[in-house]
């Protein structure tokens, strides 16, 4: 046996490594300074809860850099996932379930009843509209269409665009955000 | 992964780990390393040694 590789970090990078040299044979030692695996996906329990060191996504995971070594690993079913249902807005008046139709949007609790109707509004062409037509708006910005939206309608599209890009809407062009 | 659109439905799944926290990613990947005899060790600080 050849002599083990030393990994400095436990975070997801050293982690990674690590694994994929184990996976070819090689006797790894990760040595970690902190008292916790992740480093700075590291997160901490408090009250009950997993609190994230910030807002992290994988958005398109199917795609990542750590799907596809997860799958090399045969891992990748080790890392269940929350399903669309278990999601869900806080706000000081609770938990709102993330809408999956036009139902769920009418019924949406988190949002005053005008903004409900306006984000119809928006959303209701944009779900019927062709591929073709939406590279044409690959160059116009999402906030085009959200600009002149009152502050709680313009609040959930930010939190649409972050769960699902992990970006802001004006990094968002409007064509992308319509495919999606 | 979701669907920012809600007309066209949430579809499968949010990349978010089910049983919480980010860090899900690295104690799959250490199970892996422990399973493959491979040793992690928090608390082990290297330093850089100075001659
Ligand atoms: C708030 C926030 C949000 C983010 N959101 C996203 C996101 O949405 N999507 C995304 O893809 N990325 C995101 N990132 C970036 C992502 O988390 C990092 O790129 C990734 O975790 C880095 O992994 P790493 O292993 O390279 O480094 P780190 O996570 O920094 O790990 C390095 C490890 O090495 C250890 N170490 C350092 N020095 C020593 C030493 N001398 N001896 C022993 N151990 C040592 C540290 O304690 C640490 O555990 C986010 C980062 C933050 C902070």
């Amino acid at each position: 046996m050849s002599m083990p590789i030393i990994v400095i970090g436990a975070g997801v990078g050293g982690l990674t490594i690590a694994a994929l040299l184990s996976t070819e044979g090689h006797k790894v030692r990760v040595l970690e300074k902190s008292s916790k695996l992740g480093g700075r996906t590291a997160s901490v329990k408090f009250r009950n809860h997993i609190l994230d060191n910030g807002f992290h996504i994988m958005p398109f995971y199917k795609k990542s850099a750590i799907f596809t070594v997860l799958k090399k690993l045969k891992i990748d079913s080790n890392l269940i996932l929350a399903k669309v249902n278990d999601i869900a807005f806080y706000s000081t008046c609770g938990f709102h379930g993330y809408p999956k139709g036009i139902l769920d949007l009418l019924r949406l609790s988190l949002l005053p009843f005008k903004s409900r109707v306006k984000l119809l509004r928006i959303l209701f062409p944009l779900a019927f509209t062709s591929l073709e037509k939406t590279e044409l708006w690959d160059d116009v910005p999402l906030t085009d269409i959200t600009k002149n939206l009152d502050f709680d309608t313009n609040a959930f599209f930010e939190s649409v665009c972050m769960l699902a890009f992990a970006d802001t809407a004006d990094h968002i062009s409007l064509g992308e955000f319509t495919r999606t | 992964m979701i669907r920012a659109n809600p007309f066209k439905g949430g579809t499968s799944e949010f990349a978010y780990p089910d049983n919480g926290g980010y860090d899900s990613i690295s104690h799959v990947l250490s199970d892996y390393i422990l399973l493959k005899n491979g040793e992690v060790d928090t608390q082990q600080s290297v330093k850089k040694n100075y001659c």
